[in-house]
């Protein structure tokens, strides 16, 4: 007896019941969402690998296109703006992350506002670190002192639409610090990003690690108005809540 | 909600239980069917307002769908059983219990094959259509239906499974 394939295939499958099909919907919306992001951001990291390729060569000021104009949003009456927490801050930066596992969560001691992320995309875990600071005070200020005399590629600082300046730094001898993003901002608030190329200390070494984003999406993590050295209340009780302890940053 | 977004969620709807059991067929694992739609869907939602203008989503999904579910193989070929440790006899007559099921068998074809066969007997895609969706010729398309056919017979243990061209 000749049998076909297809009413085969459909007896077995009826056999067994199929898992509830769920969310499947939303969650694809979701999705294709982060992927429009993922999108504009690789067509605009595309434009300033090009910015940078060229000011490479002829070593001159770099000038960019300014970035689309951000208004910074003071907290509503309902989220009132507290003094922010190292685990307020961890809060903030993995919601602005791309998809990925986060783990090696670590902070500055006594409370600065320096904190560290494994990422990982699918590539294995990377390690950045934010912080943030109020300029010529805080710590992101000193970092950025220590970066801008730590030699390497500097691009810019250049100025976006919002008041904001971007200062990009690739240092090929520190692998901690291999690219660094400096968001300075018209309010006196600094944000640094380091994107690393090796994990932390481990006792003995810094692993190797790949670098987790490229300069372009730090500077859209950096970007969001809400870094500060006071967090809107829900980030800082999320934070209480979902890292009650972090370890020192190694 | 727009309305494009409106539009996308009732076409999601629709399609999503077809789209999944094509990739069950794929991949044989059900939560990976389940990544492979929503993929697939996510791929969709970006470009709906393209697609939408489009004849057929349907084609256009199940493209997308074919795409996914290959470079996954690409990336993870450890996921694909070993074809060494299949027995190449045929399966006892008089043991049905120890034969494989249809499903099972598929899951012991290269993935390639397994992709032709279930365009070509599940989707019921003519020939020039599977050879478009997976960049070939027809007349790969063709042999590669035969291979599997062939190896499936020898894996389930019978010649009952017709070949159409």
């Amino acid at each position: 007896m000749e049998l076909e394939l297809r009413s085969r295939l459909t007896d077995e499958l009826s056999t067994g019941p199929e898992p509830p099909i769920g969310d499947l919907v939303v969650a694809s919306m979701r999705q294709g969402r982060r992927l429009r992001v993922a999108r504009r951001l690789r067509m605009g990291g595309i434009a300033l690998l090009a910015v940078v390729v060229a000011a490479g060569l002829v070593g001159g000021v770099v000038t960019l296109r300014p970035a689309a104009p951000q208004v910074v949003t003071p907290a509503t009456g309902t989220d009132p703006l507290v003094p922010a927490t190292p685990a307020g801050l961890l809060v903030l930066l993995e919601s602005l992350l791309p998809d990925g596992v986060t783990s090696g969560y670590a902070a500055t001691p006594g409370g600065g506002l320096m904190v560290q992320v494994y990422l990982d995309t699918g590539h294995g875990p990377g390690m950045l670190r934010v912080a943030v600071g109020r300029d010529a005070d805080g710590p992101a200020a000193v970092g950025h002192r220590a970066v801008m005399d730590g030699g390497g590629a500097v691009t810019g600082p250049v100025r976006r639409a919002d008041g904001a300046q971007v200062t990009v730094v690739f240092l090929p001898d520190n692998c901690v610090q291999r690219t660094v993003v400096l968001f300075d901002r018209p309010d006196g608030i600094v944000v640094q990003v380091n994107i690393a190329a090796c994990l932390a200390w481990d006792g003995t070494g810094n692993p190797p690690g790949p670098q987790v984003l490229t300069a372009v999406q730090a500077e859209a993590v950096a970007a969001d108005p809400r870094w500060g050295t006071m967090l809107p209340r829900s980030l800082v009780d999320e934070g209480a809540a979902r890292h009650p302890t972090l370890p020192d940053l190694a | 909600m727009s309305d494009v977004d409106a539009e996308f969620v009732e076409y999601a709807r629709a399609a999503a239980p077809k789209l999944r059991r094509t990739a069950y067929l794929l991949c044989h694992d059900w939560h990976l069917a389940q990544d492979f739609t929503q993929t697939t869907l996510a791929k969709l939602f970006v470009s709906w307002r393209r697609i939408q203008r489009r004849d057929s989503p349907d084609a256009y999904a199940r493209k997308v769908l074919l795409r996914v579910f290959l470079d996954h193989q690409r990336r993870s070929s450890s996921r694909e059983l070993v074809v060494a440790r299949i027995a190449e006899t045929e399966a006892p007559a008089d043991q049905p219990e120890l034969r494989l099921t249809l499903l099972e068998a598929m899951g012991h074809i290269s993935a390639r094959d397994r992709a032709v066969l279930v365009l070509r007997y599940w989707e019921d895609q003519s020939v020039d259509t599977v050879a478009d969706l997976l960049g070939i010729s027809a007349g790969t398309v063709k042999s590669q239906s035969a291979r599997g056919l062939s190896r499936l017979r020898r894996l389930l243990g019978t010649t009952e499974l017709a070949l159409r061209d």
